[in-house]
């Protein structure tokens, strides 16, 4: 049909086109808004209800480390910032206030004024009220924080002109995206001067206050002035920071079992900065990008790990913090806004799990006190004798293990560094790497554990032992020392006592027990030659050189030469520790309990709590040692202090003149069971950098009053071995019944002799013990 | 039958004015003869005249003034919502707006239609005067403030004047006074000319910049000369030819911008980022939800959140608060009314629009007065196209551009011009030109032997 007719009005023609066209249009939108509320509008719906929920953090608490006695070594003690509105620091608050209170007060004359009326009023006639206000807020945040009020001040200016100049540099940016948008436009900076995020944001005023102060300020916040209807001006925030209780803890060394020249009655009293420090390690405030992305806190913004990191966390840095960072760190908790109905819903956080250290903290302290020069251990003394070529005075570094044998727990972990090292700097040219080994090196460089020394006799009754266990050699095997090994070769593998200054003297036929009470070099090069290469490797690796130990610190798994490559004057060099052999004073003492509990072998450990195994799972094997032979090798050790003829750790001669000799016992503490074996390592002649005594046995120094080193090649002399086994004492005589409860393992660098500079140290290691009531009948 | 009584839209070029000489007579005789249904031929003079002063009360034009008025409200509600409980800012404001567009209305209702007429190429004028106002540079910023970059508002203190709304009444009116008695744009080059005439407003209006608005004028100037009569294969290949010249124009600057270092020669950024946005945002890409999709996506969550049936108050206000839309109080109005009411509100909305457009269109279809006529169809494109920009950019059809929601959307200019120009549909519908002898724009009209002015000419007269 034809349209014309049915219609015969073109105008309404028209309007029909034009009405259907629009009406088509609007079908279309009605189309769309169908999509979009009913097909898609649960999505939208979900994504919209999103931003009603607001979430916040909460911090964590970090896990405390406890020595074994459960003394905190490091805790997260609560501390708070006190924050202020930006708004309140500016004065803008006090303008608002000014506004509002005018703006009542005039009614109509407020309305018929222009911007600047208003402006000159509010000044002259209402601001000065809330500007006395606002100081009378910063005098009683000063009050409260106990801070003088300048500093307040100070800070709030500082942040006002922090803020200004951030604004001022968005604001530029702002107007350069504007103005390339809209070039026509003459735009100024008035025109995109919209408040950035901080300027109506807190500011922290005062940092960590304590959780006392913390109450009077959320009292004075909740009090204070608003920002707006909800919002307080002054707001408390949590701020947790790691705290060491431990620092700075005073010892009174006991000197009355000192070698008489050190001797007093009276103890010193010792400040220890903070012991165990090589051992807690630190924390870091900076987060590295390896932390986030083994654990985020947020992927594309969104939460996915509360335990995660984010920048601005604590993180362990350095040892048992980092070793423990997962069981320290505690997850964080949440509180979730819902802004529609003001509801909130609290997770609160998951503080970190506690680590217990197997570490006795009093003890490490006690440890580290002796070794301070002030006592004269560890400085290079008359005694010491011949081994040690460094002039009296000199300061040493030593190393300190002790170790329960029961357990394998490490009781102290100590290593010192004589404090004049720190004055060199690691920035001098003496500094760390400046030649290819220093004769001491920085603090930081545990020695106990990271470093390795050549064995020295301290491993003769474990090599005894290897060898009778496998069979290689009876247990009561006899060897006639006649100074040297090689018969056509006096000159090269000696006993220590086929020297001209003992008269070319031999010990003559030894039984075990003998050759370990006198450390025979004849006896152990025999048993190690006939072992040979392959099983002696065995053995010393069934003692654990080449094993780093799953302690959560970095330590060295020593040193010991490929059996294929070792040449027989090498093998027979390792029967007495020398040679390609390398262990560090932890190897040694836990070689030693191993040997005291009967051959079972077991890693040791710094932590009680949680498992080690956390760590790494800890080595345990029997190593099937020969029941007499353990009993020789124990014998042969008590003898090393106790024998009154022979024993190798029975006495020093404290007598400063050569010619004239007065000697007193070593170990001299009543009612403990002593064990123990000396052991000089000897050390390649490389260039060392030492330090120059003066003739009072002082460090001397330069102009700038920093010590002055020296470089030798040669002449230097030995590190000084001793380690012991202690244990209560059993009745009155005879201490051979008695059960070693404790290893001790001490290594002085360049100390020479074992037993005069070692051995010394190891006595006050036991009295340590007693006085911290370890070796207690 | 000679010439003089021929129909004369027919065949004249150029008519005189039908309404002046008639004024008492005939006119008259046509809203009587309407209200009382008789045959006009059998009245005396004398009952023609007693009629003259009438108006008609009851008109579909009350439908569009109804609609325009529940619009109003359904605004108000929706504003209301976007602002706090405590500070209603916005709605009072828009509260007294409404109250002053009223009386706007009444105004524009008064005088005959006529005086429009007469008036609007003097306004037409007044308008272009006040546009170049805004563009002048040395104007001091506390009476042309710029905003978001650009020139739109004089500051009248109490409130702003946006010259732009009151620039698409004085253009429909001028057009519809221009073509009124015209038939050249039935040939090609005759309708050239009233494109003519919109270029001066709508290059002052793009330059402010107001692209949403300038692109109003050629969709009203369409919708008026289709309403007019002109020829539809001329219309529809000035429209295919405009829309493929926008279509080259988007190609190239979305090519230009694509480039390293991007170029853009005839857009500016921000407006081919919008395109780009948009085109992303069809396809699925939600990559710039955050940056130059912003908006669009927030309008359309807000939408869609609504559901069916819509939130209810207090969690749509929370919803929306919470969601910062930006514009949520004027532009980006009709998420508010879908987040509030949800598809039924939405679709209602649309519904009122249509129903306000079908009166207007109902009013010009019952007059004869050729003013009139293309003035409602003006009037009702022009709110129309309105209505369908800026719903089309809040569900994500097309590209966000700076434009309000008639009746709904905050705004003191928009809505008194909106008012106005309801008052002014009033104003033609209370005086229905019913004069048979008229017959604007109907140009296939074959008289017939019961054409009444056949038979009126047969009678001598």
């Amino acid at each position: 049909m034809n349209p014309n007719a049915l219609i015969t009005s073109m105008f309404v023609r028209r309007l029909l086109i034009l009405s259907s066209g629009f009406l088509l249009i609007l079908l279309i939108l009605t189309g769309q808004l169908y999509r979009l509320t009913v097909v898609h509008g649960e999505e939208l719906r979900s994504n919209a209800e999103r931003v009603l929920i607001k979430t916040r953090l909460l911090p964590t608490f970090r896990g405390k480390v406890l020595d074994r006695k459960g003394r905190i070594i490091a805790e997260d003690r609560p501390c708070f910032d006190v924050l202020v509105d930006y708004r309140l620091i500016n004065g803008d608050w006090a303008t608002n206030q000014a506004t509002r209170e005018a703006r009542k007060a005039l009614g109509k004359r407020w309305d018929n004024m222009n911007r600047d009326e208003r402006s000159d009023t509010v000044q002259s006639q209402f601001r000065s009220r809330y500007d006395r206000q606002v100081d009378d807020i910063w005098g009683k945040i000063a009050q409260l924080a106990d801070t003088p009020l300048d500093e307040i001040v100070q800070k709030q200016a500082e942040i006002e002109q922090r803020v200004e100049r951030m604004a001022n540099h968005i604001w530029g940016i702002w107007l350069t995206k504007e103005r390339q948008e809209f070039p026509g436009a003459n735009l100024t900076i008035d025109d995109v001067k919209k408040p950035i995020r901080e300027q109506e944001q807190a500011h922290v005023i005062v940092r960590r206050i304590d959780a006392s102060k913390e109450a009077l300020f959320h009292r004075f916040a909740a009090d204070g002035p608003r920002i707006n209807t909800t919002d307080p001006a002054i707001t408390i925030q949590s701020a947790g920071t790691r705290s060491y209780p431990q620092r700075d803890v005073t010892i009174a060394v006991t000197r009355s079992s000192l070698p008489s020249p050190l001797r007093f009655e009276e103890p010193l009293d010792v400040t220890i900065d903070q012991p165990g420090q090589l051992i807690l390690g630190s924390m870091r405030d900076r987060v590295y990008k390896a932390d986030i992305d083994r654990n985020p806190l947020r992927i594309d913004r969104k939460i996915v790990n509360l335990d995660g990191y984010e920048e601005g966390d604590h993180v362990g840095s350095t040892g048992m913090e980092r070793a423990f960072e997962d069981t320290l760190r505690g997850s964080r908790g949440f509180i979730i806004e819902h802004l529609e109905t003001g509801n909130e819903e609290r997770t609160p956080p998951k503080p970190g799990d506690n680590v217990q250290l197997s570490i006795d903290i009093q003890l490490q302290a006690r440890i580290q006190a002796m070794l301070d020069p002030k006592i004269g251990l560890t400085r290079v003394q008359p005694w010491h004798g011949h081994e040690s070529q460094l002039p009296i005075g000199t300061p040493l570094s030593a190393a300190v293990v002790v170790q329960e044998i029961e357990t394998g727990e490490l009781l102290a972990l100590v290593s010192h560094t004589p404090p004049e090292w720190d004055e060199i700097g690691l920035d001098s040219p003496d500094g760390i790497g400046a030649t290819p080994d220093t004769f001491i090196q920085p603090r930081f460089i545990n020695r106990a554990i990271y470093k390795s020394y050549n064995c020295g006799s301290i491993v003769k009754p474990l090599m005894y032992c290897g060898a009778v266990s496998e069979g290689a050699w009876p247990s009561d095997k006899v060897v006639e020392c006649n100074g040297h090994f090689f018969p056509n070769d006096p000159e090269h593998y000696r006993c220590w006592i086929y020297r001209q200054r003992f008269g070319l003297a031999t010990h003559g036929p030894l039984d075990p027990v003998e050759a370990i009470g006198r450390s025979c070099n004849i006896y152990f090069y025999t048993i190690s030659d006939t072992l040979g290469a392959q099983r002696l490797s065995n053995w010393y690796r069934k003692w654990g050189i080449g094993q780093s130990f799953h302690l959560g610190l970095a330590t060295s798994p020593g040193l010991i030469g490929r059996p294929d490559q070792l040449d027989r004057g090498a093998v027979v060099m390792m029967g007495i520790g020398q040679g390609p052999v390398a262990w560090t004073p932890l190897h040694a003492a836990n070689a030693y309990s191993a040997l005291a509990r009967g051959g079972y072998y077991t890693e040791p450990t710094l932590v009680i709590q949680p498992s080690p195994d956390v760590i790494g799972e800890r080595l345990r094997e029997d190593l099937e040692l020969d029941g007499p032979a353990i009993d020789h090798a124990l014998r042969g050790i008590y003898n090393v202090i106790h024998n009154q003829q022979h024993g190798g750790a029975r006495q020093i001669d404290i007598n400063p003149d050569p010619a004239e000799a007065e000697f007193e016992p070593i170990f001299n503490i009543d009612s403990i069971a002593t064990w123990g074996k000396t052991g000089t390592a000897q050390h390649s002649p490389w260039p060392m950098k030492l330090f120059v005594m003066d003739e009072h046995g002082e460090v001397r120094r330069g102009a700038d009053g920093k010590p002055i080193l020296v470089t030798r090649t040669k002449g230097i002399g030995a590190h000084s071995w001793f380690v012991g086994l202690a244990g209560a004492a059993e009745g009155e005589e005879s201490n051979t019944k008695a059960q070693p409860k404790y290893a001790i393992s001490v290594l002085v660098e360049w100390g020479g002799s074992g037993s005069r500079c070692a051995g010394t140290i190891a006595n006050q290691v036991m009295q340590a013990l007693k006085d911290e009531g370890y070796l207690a009948q | 039958m000679n010439g003089d009584h021929t129909p004369r839209n027919s065949d004249d070029s150029k008519i005189a004015d039908p309404i002046a000489p008639r004024i008492g007579s005939s006119r008259a005789q046509s809203s009587w003869s309407d209200r009382h249904q008789v045959n006009p031929t059998n009245l005396t003079t004398a009952a023609r005249t007693s009629v003259d002063i009438g108006l008609r009360w009851w008109n579909p034009a009350w439908l569009t003034v109804i609609a325009a008025i529940a619009l109003s409200l359904i605004g108000l509600a929706a504003i209301r919502l976007t602002e706090p409980i405590d500070a209603p800012f916005y709605h009072n404001r828009q509260l007294a707006f409404f109250m002053v567009a009223l009386v706007g209305a009444i105004v524009a209702a008064i005088p005959h239609p006529r005086w429009w007429q007469r008036l609007s190429y003097p306004m037409a004028g007044a308008v272009i005067l006040l546009l170049i106002f805004l563009l002048i540079p040395i104007v001091p910023e506390s009476i042309v403030r710029p905003r978001h970059g650009a020139r739109r508002w004089i500051n009248l203190y109490l409130t702003d004047l946006q010259p732009s709304e009151l620039g698409k009444i004085a253009l429909v009116l001028a057009l519809a006074n221009y073509l009124r008695l015209r038939k050249n744009y039935r040939s090609l080059l005759g309708l050239l000319l009233p494109f003519a005439i919109i270029l001066l407003p709508s290059i002052l209006i793009l330059v402010e910049p107001d692209l949403g608005t300038t692109l109003l004028f050629p969709v009203a100037l369409f919708a008026i000369l289709m309403a007019a009569g002109a020829k539809l294969w001329h219309l529809f290949s000035i429209g295919g030819l405009g829309a493929a010249t926008c279509i080259i124009i988007a190609t190239i600057s979305l090519s230009a911008a694509g480039q390293d270092p991007p170029t853009y020669p005839l857009l500016e950024k921000h407006q081919v980022e919008r395109i780009q946005g948009l085109i992303n945002q069809i396809k699925g890409d939600q990559r710039q939800a955050d940056s130059i999709n912003y908006q669009s996506f927030k309008a359309q969550t807000l939408v869609g959140s609504g559901g069916f049936q819509g939130l209810g108050e207090s969690h749509s206000r929370v919803v929306v608060r919470f969601n910062r839309l930006p514009f949520d109080h004027n532009d980006m109005i009709f998420a508010v009314v879908a987040n509030r009411w949800g598809f039924i509100g939405g679709a209602l909305l649309i519904c009122i629009y249509a129903a306000m457009a079908f009166g207007m269109v109902l009013v010009a279809g019952l007059t004869r007065d050729s003013f009139g006529r293309l003035v409602c169809v003006g009037f009702a494109a022009i709110l129309l196209s309105q209505v369908i920009v800026n719903i089309g950019m809040t569900i994500g059809l097309l590209p966000i551009t700076g434009m309000t929601l008639p009746f709904v959307s905050y705004g003191g200019s928009s809505l008194v011009a909106n008012f106005f120009m309801v008052g002014m549909v009033l104003g033609v519908a209370l005086r229905p030109n019913r004069d048979p002898m008229l017959r604007p724009f109907e140009f296939d009209h074959v008289p017939t032997e019961t054409d009444p002015l056949n038979r009126l000419r047969r009678r001598g007269r």
